[in-house]
């Protein structure tokens, strides 16, 4: 009898399928690719990392779930992806919004100090005054970004965090292409305004 | 004539690298002959390079926590437990 494939050879959606068929490991295999994605993504949404590591779970469980309705139609990562995204914008219309920093007026020197290059000048030692600028910064994003819709945000969200392109998009959010051409110029366009006006007011 | 709607969102879509060489071409050669397509330009492209660089440094480190992988299992025994299933899971460490 022939030996069964090592799973790490095994194609993530084959493992979905070898799952469906009762080789349980094929799970545990699943989540081994998976689990530091998973975490990302959901942080990439919600900025709070007990959180994301809470909604990844129940991904997962949801998958395992779904295991049985299964079918090959679009890429693995794409169906793990819609259940993240789901699960995190119901978290979304739970809790209304999802800034949990305090804001404080932007720093001196405005604009000019909140230079990404500066930021990332020094890669291995994280200074205080780099941290606090990320702080800063990263309060007034999310405070941006929690204006926009949620559709607009998840858009943004995963074409310029994740770097979806706009077809990998249209699949996640099951939207067709040219919707979601135009929810990404509008929520940047949004952004920009809001960024804009945000700096005029410092 | 192009309004100001219709050359952000071609500036905006050749940044996302989403358009076709030929039209990625024709936008090119828009914003090294006005100033008002560079404007744009240059503004959209700071604006996602911040947002770029900030989240890969918010990011930095975000991974699952070593038990992860524990707590997955316990819940994937109570969900079974609650269907009865005799599914025996392992997750090796």
């Amino acid at each position: 009898m022939a030996k069964p494939r090592p799973l790490s050879e095994i194609p993530d959606e084959e493992l979905m399928l070898e799952l469906q068929a009762g080789r349980e490991e094929a799970f545990n295999e699943i989540v081994n690719r998976y689990k530091d994605y998973s975490v990302r993504f959901c942080y990439r949404f919600v900025r709070d990392f007990e959180l994301s590591e809470d909604i990844s779970q129940e991904g997962f469980i949801r998958l395992y779930k779904y295991r049985d309705k299964y079918q090959i139609t679009a890429k693995f990562i794409t169906l793990l992806s819609k259940i993240l995204m789901n699960l995190c914008l119901d978290e979304f219309r739970k809790r209304k919004s999802y800034s949990t920093l305090e804001l404080d007026a932007m720093p001196e020197g405005g604009m000019d100090k909140l230079n990404a290059h500066n930021l990332l000048s020094d890669d291995s030692s994280p200074d205080p005054e780099q941290e606090y600028y990320t702080k800063e910064l990263g309060g007034k994003i999310k405070q941006i970004l929690n204006t926009l819709s949620p559709r607009y945000r998840t858009v943004l969200i995963l074409r310029q965090f994740h770097g979806y392109s706009y077809k990998e998009i249209a699949e996640i959010m099951g939207a067709s292409l040219n919707e979601v051409k135009i929810w990404i110029h509008r929520a940047r366009n949004q952004l920009k305004q809001k960024f804009n006006s945000q700096l005029k007011a410092v | 004539m192009v309004n100001s709607v219709d050359e952000f969102y071609q500036v905006s879509a050749l940044l996302d690298d989403e358009l076709r060489d030929s039209e990625a071409m024709e936008v090119k050669k828009k914003i090294s002959g006005s100033r008002r397509w560079k404007k744009q330009y240059e503004e959209l492209k700071a604006l996602g390079d911040l947002l770029r660089l900030w989240d890969e440094l918010d990011c930095r480190g975000i991974r699952a926590s070593a038990t992860f992988e524990l707590r997955l299992a316990a819940s994937l025994r109570n969900l079974r437990s609650r269907q009865s299933s005799p599914i025996i899971l392992f997750f090796p460490h």
